[in-house]
Parts: C-alpha cells; structure tokens; sequence
C-alpha cells in the first residue's frame, strides 16, 4: 500500500461527514420553510430531499475495488400535493380563501435529523479510529 | 496489517454509505483465506479481497448496512490491527536484540 493510500480512508469517512451534513442542512432548510407559502418561483415552498450515491471504481489496479466513498447525488424537490387550508384573509388565499401550505412535515425532518446526525458520529468515530491505527503504525518507525 | 487498514477502508466506506438507497454493505476476507492457505502443503502469502455481503435485513430502501454492526466491526478490526502491530514491533525488538548482541 502506497503512502497515498495509507491515508486516503481519511478521505471515504470525510465523504460521509460533508454528505451528512448536507442532509442536516436541508431539512434544516425544510423546517425553517414549513410555513412559506410563496417562494419567487411561485406557490409555497417544496420540501427537498437529497439522494446519496456511492463513489465506487471496479476497474481499478489488481482487480481491486477503489472505495471513494459516498457522494450527494442530486437535491430533489419532494411532488408530493401541497396541502389546502382555509384561510380567507391570508394574503396567499385564492378566490376560495384557501392556501396551499408546503408539503413538509416537521416529525418526519426531525427523524431526518437524528438519523443524519448519527450517521455523521459514526462517520466521526471511523476517522477517529483511523487516526489511532495510524499513529500505532507511525511509531513502529519511531521505535525503531 | 494492510489487511486491517483495507477493512477499515472498506467499513469506513459502508459507514459512509449508511444512507445511500440500494446500497450492499462489503467486506473483507482475509483471515479465512490465509488460514485455507496454511493448511495446504505450500503455503504462499494471500491478498486479502474485497467482497459483497448481502446478508442483514434490508431496508425499505434496499440498505443492509446496519450501524452498530459496522461500529462493532471497526472496534474489532482496530484491536486487530493493534495486535499485528505489536507482533510486528516485538519482531523488530528481537532483530535489534540480536544485531546489538553480536
């Protein structure tokens, strides 16, 4: 293993930590939009969500696979219907007095949230690791 | 010891991957192989292989990579890579032992 490599599981486990916080962010995103119902685009506010891939190489040298972790595919707008509310003097009503509110709802970012946040400790703890195995290996040089 | 930081790599990746839709959990097999090897009359060295697991219960969205399974498999693989250390570090304490003494 080239000296490239040794340290190179640094960057699979950075992967996970920016990709899962990205996640935070937008449901973050989402819960702070859960009552803006116009955007500049028109209508309230779409819940997005984020698509994770994972960053894989088959043909690489000896066969191997190259492991490069994950990767945040694209952010999606949720097509879930908006739902309608009557509200007559909300400036947003139509000629009915209903509004359409976003499609988000807070329990579900806020699952969203704790399962993104323990997958970034996770992500943290394998770094964490990774940094102790090192160090043994780098003072096998020390003692010598 | 390339074995365990390869295990590591690839833990390190399912754990990266604990979100991703559709997404097979892989590992390493080394162990099993090298011992295969040792019993057979020419023993040679045995590079350790990446491989797909699809055992696990898989999720709605067709994950099977389960959190604490891979925590548990990155404190395991630390402690090994721990042990092939100091094995390595008394190996070259005994090379010094008998360089200084001749």
């Amino acid at each position: 293993m080239g000296f490239g490599q040794l340290l190179s599981t640094t960057d699979v486990a950075a992967s996970g930590l920016a990709a899962e916080r990205l996640r935070m962010e937008i449901a973050t995103n989402n819960i702070a939009n859960a009552n803006t119902t116009s955007t500049p685009e028109g209508g309230p506010f779409r819940r997005q969500q984020v698509v994770f891939s994972t960053v894989m190489d088959e043909t690489t040298q000896l066969g191997q696979l190259s492991l490069n972790g994950v990767e945040v595919a694209e952010v999606l707008p949720d097509q879930t219907p908006f739902e309608r509310v009557h509200m007559p003097g909300h400036p947003d009503a139509d000629d009915q007095g209903n509004v359409l509110i976003p499609n988000v709802s807070i329990p579900m970012e806020l699952v969203d949230l704790m399962t993104a946040s323990r997958a970034y400790e996770a992500n943290l703890k394998s770094l964490k690791i990774f940094k102790q195995m090192a160090e043994q290996a780098i003072s096998l040089i020390r003692a010598g | 010891m390339d074995a365990a930081q390869l295990r590591h790599r690839v833990v390190s990746h399912n754990l990266a991957n604990v979100n991703t839709p559709g997404y097979t959990r892989l590992d390493v097999q080394f162990e099993e192989q090298l011992a295969e090897v040792l019993g057979t009359s020419q023993p040679r060295v045995s590079a350790p292989e990446i491989v797909k697991d699809p055992s696990g219960s898989r999720r709605a969205d067709g994950n099977n990579v389960d959190l604490d399974r891979e925590l548990g498999a990155l404190n395991k693989n630390a402690t090994l890579f721990q042990l092939y250390s100091s094995l390595l570090q008394h190996h070259y304490d005994t090379m010094r032992r008998a360089t200084q003494t001749g």
